[in-house]
């Protein structure tokens, strides 16, 4: 469904500057406090050909916050929605866990909570090297926080830590956007390759890098019209 | 009267005479020309007669089977839906699996109560109370799934996240997902198949009052039977409402199934997003719906000695109507590898090819074996004449639709768009007990049905005997004898 927003927030990855070393899925993880085995900032690794005519591929991916979102179609509780800024949001409050979500979506980018998160911090005892490291509950302790790594800045617009029993999502960070900064994956980037701003703003950077070069999207044939495109592949 | 006083002079027209057609006689629903006294003793006797050692035994293991789906969902409710196999990439498992098995199930009652009434196939009065009562339990089964899969249960069955009451907590449910649309179909249906079953059985639940010998019988089945008296008017708006009820309940036949298969046909992933899903799964559904009933109604049959009322011409007729259906049903999965192969689109090509060689094959050929070869037997008049064969292929039929949508759903979600997101889903002892549990349930309520409410309708059943036909005194002998009281 076409919806006019105000902004249509996006993000262009140039592939060629991209040099694959995960900052993002790192920054990611630190600032959403993801827990243990999801990854709202994940990647594609993809070796062609035979040896010797070989090429390697690394392509950064995320929630496209798609157009014509299958996910927010398919939410029987409206708890995935869009807003204003043209985000795919998750409403947490809404959510009943029915995961219809995670199996509509094309990019298999939508975590669901199983159990308790963060079960690896509360209950491994066991340090990963014996007499050097600590434990995590021993670090939480330490930092007198509820897991060793917890960002409360998150908290501001969408749960710190997405409780047991929904799903979890990319939200372009949009606790950060909302305070005029850049998603963290975008800042951490050291090679400067994700290009973040309002499509419908012609000046905006994003703007000018998509009509200046030729991009793609991530499964195209499924016409959900993604907000993240990909230019300068190799 | 003019008309009756003509008739009476059998005037036969001499044309009839010239072309001399050939009579064939229609076949009887009931055998050895019981008659309506048999009948309503029969059906009777088996709720008036003291309770059968067999059925506390079955009902004992019923419930003891039961307390399984109870355990398991109470346990998944403390613990978290990660007791169940459901990790990524298959997040829908047996719970979506369980939940179409069990509507498909009750698929016949609702086909065999309205379409065939409206059809005017009068072999349907002999099973449709038992298939009424299968769907209405079937339903209650298939419920528990969609409603425990869920992340967190008790927001789905709060009011407001799936059923619009807006003013309650400021919000609606999305009417554009699949999900949703179940919630109303499956409801609907539901309710329509009570109020079906429950309309059918006013005037048995009547003379069940009227042969009531304690107080407490008169009572219970005088509340239910609603001051039936049997008056020409209460028998008026009795057959209306019944024929309005069977006109509003056709399209719900089509439509539940269609919905269910919304709800995977709706979605981007390969091998769930095809066109053909709705008429497949409605036929499907009519398979696996008849093989229940078969399942059931033989047994009984035997147990009871209700051969005069479920004759070899009602077995026949269901048989042919699985053979029809799993026929379609073995059409459609051809048609999905050929749609595939003709779309030329890489993922749904190598869906399908990998549903049939790929991890899940021997789900695949468990699933071709029962549902596209098992009923092709049906062809041969010598096995529909087989009772124990009939049962046993009933049985393969069921196996074989469980296995129809656990293909459907894991073999597609296993294999995700990438090599990196694929996975081997596996049930957990969990998952295993709380659907085992299912059958229990459903067993509990099915010999409760047995024990306290006409088997069969009585009525309905007289009302297609030789004898209840206006001309049937024209074309009986009078005082020829007759009917068979024992």
């Amino acid at each position: 469904m076409k919806t006019a927003t105000k902004r249509q927030y996006s993000m262009v990855i140039d592939l060629h500057r991209c040099v694959g070393c995960s900052a993002c899925d790192i920054a990611c993880k630190r600032e959403n406090n993801v827990q243990h085995s999801f990854a709202w900032s994940n990647h594609i690794l993809e070796t062609r050909g035979t040896f010797p005519n070989t090429s390697f591929r690394y392509i950064p991916t995320l929630c496209n916050h798609c157009e014509d979102a299958p996910c927010v179609a398919h939410c029987p509780t409206t708890a995935m929605h869009k807003d204003d800024n043209g985000l795919t949001m998750h409403d947490a409050d809404k959510c009943i866990g029915c995961r219809a979500c995670q199996q509509a979506c094309p990019y298999g980018v939508i975590y669901f909570n199983q159990e308790r998160p963060h079960r690896h911090y509360r209950e491994y005892l066991k340090p990963a090297i014996a007499g050097c490291t600590s434990t995590g509950p021993e670090a939480a302790q330490a930092a007198d926080v509820p897991i060793p790594v917890y960002n409360p800045t998150r908290a501001t617009t969408y749960p710190g830590i997405r409780p047991q029993g929904i799903v979890e999502k990319c939200t372009f960070c949009d606790h950060r956007l909302a305070v005029g900064e850049q998603p963290a994956c975008v800042e951490a980037c050291p090679a400067d390759a994700r290009i973040f701003g309002d499509k419908k703003d012609p000046e905006s950077p994003v703007s000018i890098a998509l009509r200046d070069h030729a991009s793609r999207v991530l499964k195209p044939e499924k016409g959900t019209r993604p907000n993240v495109h990909y230019i300068r592949d190799y | 009267m003019a008309g009756a006083s003509s008739h009476s002079q059998e005037v036969r027209p001499a044309i009839l005479d010239e072309v001399n057609p050939v009579d064939i006689p229609r076949q009887a629903c009931v055998d050895n020309n019981r008659s309506f006294n048999w009948i309503t003793e029969k059906i009777c006797g088996i709720i008036e007669e003291k309770t059968p050692t067999w059925w506390w035994v079955c009902f004992i293991i019923a419930c003891a089977t039961a307390s399984f789906t109870f355990i398991g969902l109470g346990y998944l409710v403390v613990t978290g839906v990660g007791v169940w196999g459901l990790a990524n990439p298959v997040n829908w498992g047996w719970a979506i699996v369980n939940f179409v098995f069990w509507i498909g199930i009750g698929h016949a009652g609702t086909l065999i109560s309205a379409i065939l009434c409206l059809l005017r196939q009068k072999w349907r009065t002999s099973i449709n109370r038992a298939a009424e009562a299968m769907t209405i339990f079937a339903v209650v089964c298939a419920g528990l799934f969609p409603v425990f899969h869920v992340g967190r249960v008790w927001f789905a069955l709060y009011p407001g996240y799936l059923f619009p009451f807006p003013n309650a907590n400021g919000i609606w449910p999305n009417f554009r997902s699949a999900l949703l649309w179940d919630v109303f179909a499956v409801s609907t249906y539901g309710t329509v198949s009570v109020l079906f079953w429950y309309i059918g059985l006013i005037p048995d639940f009547a003379t069940v009052r009227d042969r009531a010998k304690t107080k407490f019988r008169k009572i219970a089945y005088g509340i239910v039977a609603m001051g039936w008296r049997g008056s020409n008017r209460h028998w008026s708006n009795y057959e209306m409402l019944y024929l309005i009820l069977a006109g509003l309940s056709t399209p719900l036949v089509l439509s539940v199934h269609t919905i269910v298969s919304f709800d995977f046909a709706i979605s981007l992933v390969p091998g769930w997003h095809t066109t053909i899903f709705p008429p497949y799964f409605v036929a499907g559904a009519i398979f696996s719906g008849f093989g229940m009933v078969i399942t059931l109604m033989l047994p009984l049959r035997a147990i009871y000695g209700l051969q005069d009322l479920i004759t070899q011409y009602h077995i026949d007729c269901m048989t042919k109507i699985i053979l029809a259906t799993g026929t379609m049903v073995g059409y459609a999965y051809g048609m999905e590898f050929f749609i595939a192969a003709y779309g030329a689109n890489d993922f749904e090509i190598f869906a399908f090819v990998n549903r049939a060689f790929g991890n899940y094959a021997w789900a695949y050929w468990i699933m071709i074996s029962c549902n596209v070869i098992s009923p092709q037997f049906f062809w041969f008049k010598s096995i529909r004449e087989n009772t124990t064969l009939v049962w046993v292929i009933s049985l393969f039929v069921n196996v074989g639709m469980w296995f129809e949508r656990f293909v459907i759903t894991v073999t597609s979600l296993s294999r995700d768009f990438l090599p990196s997101s694929w996975g081997y889903y596996s049930p957990t002892v969990v998952d295993i007990f709380t659907y085992l549990g299912t059958f229990g349930l459903f067993s509990v309520l099915f010999l409760l049905f047995l024990r306290f409410v006409p088997l069969m309708a009585m009525a309905e059943i007289k009302a297609v005997t030789p004898q209840a036909d206006p001309h049937h005194a024209h074309t009986h002998k009078a005082g020829s004898g007759d009917y068979v009281n024992n």
